[in-house]
């Protein structure tokens, strides 16, 4: 979609703004082997929606089912694969590319002031790597029969019986494989794009806060997801060969299987989140149009957050048969995690008090994802004690804790982000009333599929379940319900970005009037970044340092930018 | 192309300046890695218990350092590039530190048993079964040529055989069983061999049917503290 | 595109000197190279509680192997690590025209790239076909991971081969770590099964290595490298140095465990 529409930008425009990025080539090919990062971004973009679609389509499938006891649409087989589906897809194929690999490969090397990142050939075999992931992951759904969830856990993922799930977990096993390596390569080309590419003056105390929570995920990415391979490596074999490493028949340890897997997939987490609180970082100065605070205090804590999710995988564990040292040790662990999240929060919390702040569409992700990511934050406090943990432990409840951190949080901080670089990426606005629209229905729609979902969890509802009780039958209808409202406010959103595609109004350069580095040159960007190498000489939130025209030059009336002003 | 003209063109900043190290130096790091090779399987060769696998890994740390430090140039790159390939080492050791602290202080499941057990003290875990963990452990070998049917052949031959394992197949349900029990009498050519290769694999197969083995299985099991009571019972009982 | 006073012709676009293009690369590097020893770490985590786990499985098995040919194979690595290194020095080197030849280092210039890039790719061979006989040897005996333990060839016939059990009884025997003459530990299956998923992987990156050291073997050839641009030759004589890396601590842990 994206694709199409970026080729049929009209070809005045650039004879108007000369060259950008869209117009300097033509032609399929010239997409297919780019080296540009902000062609592959895109690229990353189109395919990360798709499989967003993907993953949603199973959801919904998901909650039709349970929206009545008994059967519904499906059998409880195929139930089964339909939440290991939606769960696999959205992880690997969408959560963990969407920020780093698509918004952050666009927008990483302009913040920089980099003409490229440090190694784009890597960079575009890093994007068909994830594609031939994706292949597989595809196979794995047409030959069917993947029903482990999308944690693997041995024993069930390795049975070679009748009762375990069948081949087509090799297929997925591959599929994440290589999509692993896909995030690891970007990690590494971030990092040294990072450490080397900067311009002129941007020292690190001048890097945008965007950049340091994709530097923190980086750094997960390369140091966690080998991790990952090796397990999935070890299930493969286990399952072809039957080794005895995680096969407790032949004297494997089926939890060995669980820490290995956590501590990439606790990373992960992080891999998740970090890039969606990165977002919000630039949503909130540039819409409180005002100096960050504390910006030092949310750069480390990027990067304590970073080292942290390396200590406290333990906590999905507690009711697998660990031992009782480790769990102590996880648990305690585990509260750490709430003091650089908290100081995350506080602040924004803080740059937002006595801003000029502006309600436009990015900015109400931003103050949506700070809302929900506080309630899935706090949850997950519930979960990391020991006792509370029991009682929740493979219920609801844990289900929209992590849908409040990884919806809540990451898809919110991707749209936000989505929409804030629209102009910059296409060159083009957008409806502001229909973006206002689909958020409220987004945000709406969201906190009634997932708050009932508490309170189910909390009353034992266990996950995973094909059928229930009659007393959760009001909450799970709620629930569904819920899910059609967020389907509608992504089908508007949707209908948005179309129409922006094709009739959207021409983009200034800086339609936020936000004094982030991104901004200074043209929407969209010269096939350079910047016509010449930028020289820094401030910090991309010194407000009280840019000049009138930079925040508010070349506006045409009726902008939010411009409403912001008055 | 790159000349020293083009060197005062653009100063010191703009090309590389790698450190080239004396042959001397790598010739003379080849030899003591090459000793500490010998070293190690010197070390190999002397009995220290426990510490071996200390010597073992000590020695090849330094090894390692010495290969980082001049052949990857470690000594002269820029100051992050060390701290970041030697601060994964520190991932490693909480990957290693935290999982072992799970592995070395659970009951553990027993093999085949579902049995668990403390670790640390080879007793059965509070709360789980009622057979001990340590005869899943072994097998028994077939006696050498000479002594067929002497020694034990029965072992915990059978322990597979409590294994369901469908297709995976003769595989699985001979691979422990078969070699054991069936195996070597066999090809021995001892005369009854056969038949008592043919017997314990199907005892392990189907451990209901004990009579035949235990004819052959002179053995019982004490080897392994013969706690499977039943089998073990039933083999002797036969004889 | 690329402007047109740019630098030399192996500076790319994005980059404004060659410096800056060099240490992103071996930035870049370094880090890949953090990537595969979390790779590998995951082997030697279960290698380690297994170990504690099972210690006569993990004694008998190392008996079973070819310390021997481990150590030959050590050797070989080791050898090989040196005349990698011995080619970055060369590339370094470059070939100094118009410099007098007793000015000139010894065993520098593109020449000796090529002979000390084509002497690693040898001695990595020479790894691959040691590895290749110990491999169809057990292949052959039947010490197997996991289900296939005992069946030579892959092939199960629910008896366990003449050689395999003289190699067991013999490995038993000499093992520090065993319950009884004649007892076989039931997770040797388990230790194979590592075995063969460590070196395997290991044999998978010696592989590549050798691809990756043709082909800057050609780029040698072609010229393309000189005193001041040699990077490639440089990181992938670091990737081959980290599989030695591996294997340094590979070799102690599976053929000699006491």
């Amino acid at each position: 979609m994206t694709v199409e529409a970026a080729t049929a930008v009209p070809s005045d425009a650039s004879h108007e703004a000369g060259d950008n990025y869209l117009t300097h080539e033509r032609g399929l090919k010239s997409w297919l082997i780019t080296l540009d990062h902000k062609r592959i971004g895109i690229l990353y973009l189109a395919s990360v929606l798709l499989a967003f679609l993907l993953g949603g389509v199973f959801a919904i499938l998901v909650r039709t089912e349970l929206m009545f006891k008994g059967q519904t649409l499906m059998e409880a087989d195929t139930y089964n694969q339909m939440f290991t589906l939606h769960g696999a897809i959205m992880v690997f194929l969408f959560i963990i590319p969407s920020i780093p690999a698509a918004l952050g490969n666009f927008i990483l090397p302009i913040q920089l002031g980099a003409k490229d990142v440090a190694f784009p050939r890597l960079n575009l075999a890093s994007f068909y790597i994830y594609m031939l992931g994706t292949v597989c992951l595809v196979v794995a759904i047409v030959v069917g029969e993947v029903n482990t969830g999308w944690t693997l856990y041995a024993p069930y993922s390795i049975g070679r019986n009748v009762t375990g799930a069948g081949s087509s977990v090799l297929w997925v096993t591959l599929g994440v494989f290589i999509a692993g390596f896909s995030s690891i390569l970007t990690g590494v080309n971030f990092m040294a794009t990072v450490h080397k590419m900067r311009a002129p003056g941007m020292h690190w105390k001048r890097l945008p806060l965007f950049i340091w929570g994709l530097y923190a995920t980086a750094v997960i990415q390369v140091l966690a997801t080998p991790v990952l391979a090796i397990t999935l490596v070890l299930l493969f074999m286990e399952h072809t060969l039957s080794i005895g490493i995680f096969d407790p028949q032949l004297g494997g340890d089926p939890v060995l299987f669980q820490h290995f897997f956590w501590f990439y997939s606790h990373p992960a987490v992080y891999i998740m989140i970090l890039p969606g609180m990165a977002v919000v970082n630039e949503l909130i100065a540039t819409f409180s149009h005002r100096k960050i605070f504390g910006y030092m205090f949310i750069a480390m804590s990027s990067i304590t957050l970073a080292l942290l999710s390396f200590l406290v995988w333990g906590h999905h564990m507690f009711a697998s048969g660990m031992s009782e040292y480790a769990t102590m040790v996880f648990s305690a662990l585990t509260f750490l995690v709430a003091i650089p999240s908290g100081v995350k929060v506080f602040n924004w919390l803080a740059t937002l008090y006595q801003g000029s702040i502006s309600f436009a569409s990015p900015m109400l992700y931003a103050l949506g994802f700070i809302a929900l990511f506080t309630i899935g934050g706090l949850t997950g406090l519930f979960l990391g004690t020991i006792s509370t943990d029991i009682h929740l432990h493979d219920t609801y409840f844990v289900v929209a804790h992590f849908h409040y951190v990884m919806v809540g949080g990451t898809v919110f901080g991707f749209l936000g982000g989505l929409h804030y670089w629209w102009p910059k990426m296409v060159g083009k606005m957008y409806d502001e009333k229909l973006a206002k629209i689909s958020w409220f229905l987004v945000f709406l729609g969201f906190n009634v599929t997932f708050f009932s979902q508490f309170i189910m969890g909390s009353q034992g509802m266990p996950r995973r379940y094909y059928d229930y009780l009659d007393q959760f039958q009001p909450l799970h209808m709620t629930s569904s319900g819920g899910a059609y409202i967020l389907a509608v406010g992504f089908l508007i959103m949707a209908y948005m970005f179309y129409k922006s595609l094709r009739s959207g109004e021409k983009a200034p350069p800086n339609p936020w009037a936000s004094a982030g580095y991104e901004w200074m040159t043209t929407s969209p960007p010269h096939p350079h970044n910047f016509e010449e190498t930028p020289v820094i000489t401030r910090g991309p939130y010194d407000y009280h340092l840019c000049t009138e025209e930079e925040l508010w030059d070349g506006f045409p009336e009726d902008f939010p930018g411009e409403k912001a002003k008055a | 192309m790159a000349d020293a003209h083009a060197h005062a063109e653009h100063g010191d900043d703009y090309y590389v300046h790698a450190h080239i190290t004396p042959a001397r130096t790598y010739v003379l790091v080849l030899a003591t890695l090459l000793f500490l090779t010998f070293l190690t399987v010197l070390a190999y060769n002397v009995h220290l218990g426990d510490w071996n696998l200390f010597v073992a890994v000590l020695i090849a740390t330094i090894k390692a350092s010495i290969v980082g430090t001049w052949f990857m140039h470690l000594k002269y790159e820029q100051r992050f590039n060390l701290i970041f390939f030697l601060g994964s080492l520190f991932f490693v050791i909480i990957f290693l530190g935290y999982t072992v602290n799970d592995t070395e202080h659970r009951g553990r499941q027993g093999t085949l048993t579902g049995v668990r057990v403390d670790p640390a003290t080879g007793k059965r875990a509070f709360g789980s079964g009622s057979v001990l963990q340590a005869e899943g452990e072994f097998i028994r070998l077939p006696p050498l040529p000479g002594e067929a049917g002497q020694a034990g052949q029965e072992g915990e031959a059978d322990r597979d055989g409590e294994v369901p394992e469908p297709e995976a197949a003769g595989a699985a349900a001979e691979d422990g069983a078969a070699p054991t029990a069936a195996g070597e009498p066999a090809e021995a050519g001892d005369s009854e061999a056969p038949t008592a290769g043919e017997a314990a694999a199907e005892a392990g197969a189907s451990p209901t049917a004990p009579a035949e083995a235990g004819e052959e299985a002179s053995g019982a099991t004490e080897g392994t503290e013969g706690t499977e009571a039943t089998e073990g019972a039933e083999a002797t009982e036969g004889e | 595109m690329a402007h047109a006073h740019h630098g030399p012709d192996y500076l790319a676009h994005h980059f404004d000197t060659p410096k800056q293009q060099y240490e992103a690369a071996k930035i870049g590097m370094w880090i890949f190279l953090a990537q595969e020893v979390l790779f590998f770490s995951g082997l030697f985590v279960a290698y380690f509680i297994f170990r504690k786990w099972y210690p006569e499985a993990w004694s008998v098995g190392s008996h079973l192997l070819n310390w021997k040919m481990g150590t030959l194979n050590t050797a070989v690595l080791l050898l090989s690590s040196f005349t990698a290194a011995m080619a970055v020095r060369a590339a370094q080197i470059g070939d100094q025209k118009g410099v007098p030849d007793k000015d000139k280092r010894k065993f520098g210039g593109q020449a000796w790239t090529g002979h000390f890039l084509l002497l690693t790719f040898v001695f990595a061979g020479a790894f691959m076909v040691v590895k290749y006989f110990e491999y169809t040897h057990k292949f052959h005996v039947g010490t197997l991971p996991g289900q296939y333990f005992g069946c030579a060839n892959f092939e199960c016939t629910g008896t366990m081969s003449e050689e395999l059990v003289e190699e067991l009884r013999a490995a038993i025997a000499s093992a520090h770590h065993n319950a009884g003459p004649d007892l076989v530990p039931y997770h040797l299956r388990s230790f194979f099964g590592l075995y063969f998923v460590m070196t395997g992987l290991h044999g998978i990156h010696v592989l590549i290595g050798m691809g990756l050291i043709a082909w800057i073997w050609n780029k040698n050839r072609k010229g393309e490298f000189s005193a001041e641009y040699n990077t490639p030759v440089d990181n992938v004589a670091l990737y081959w140095h980290l599989v030695d890396l591996v294997w340094i601590y590979l070799f102690p842990l599976l053929y000699l465990i006491d």
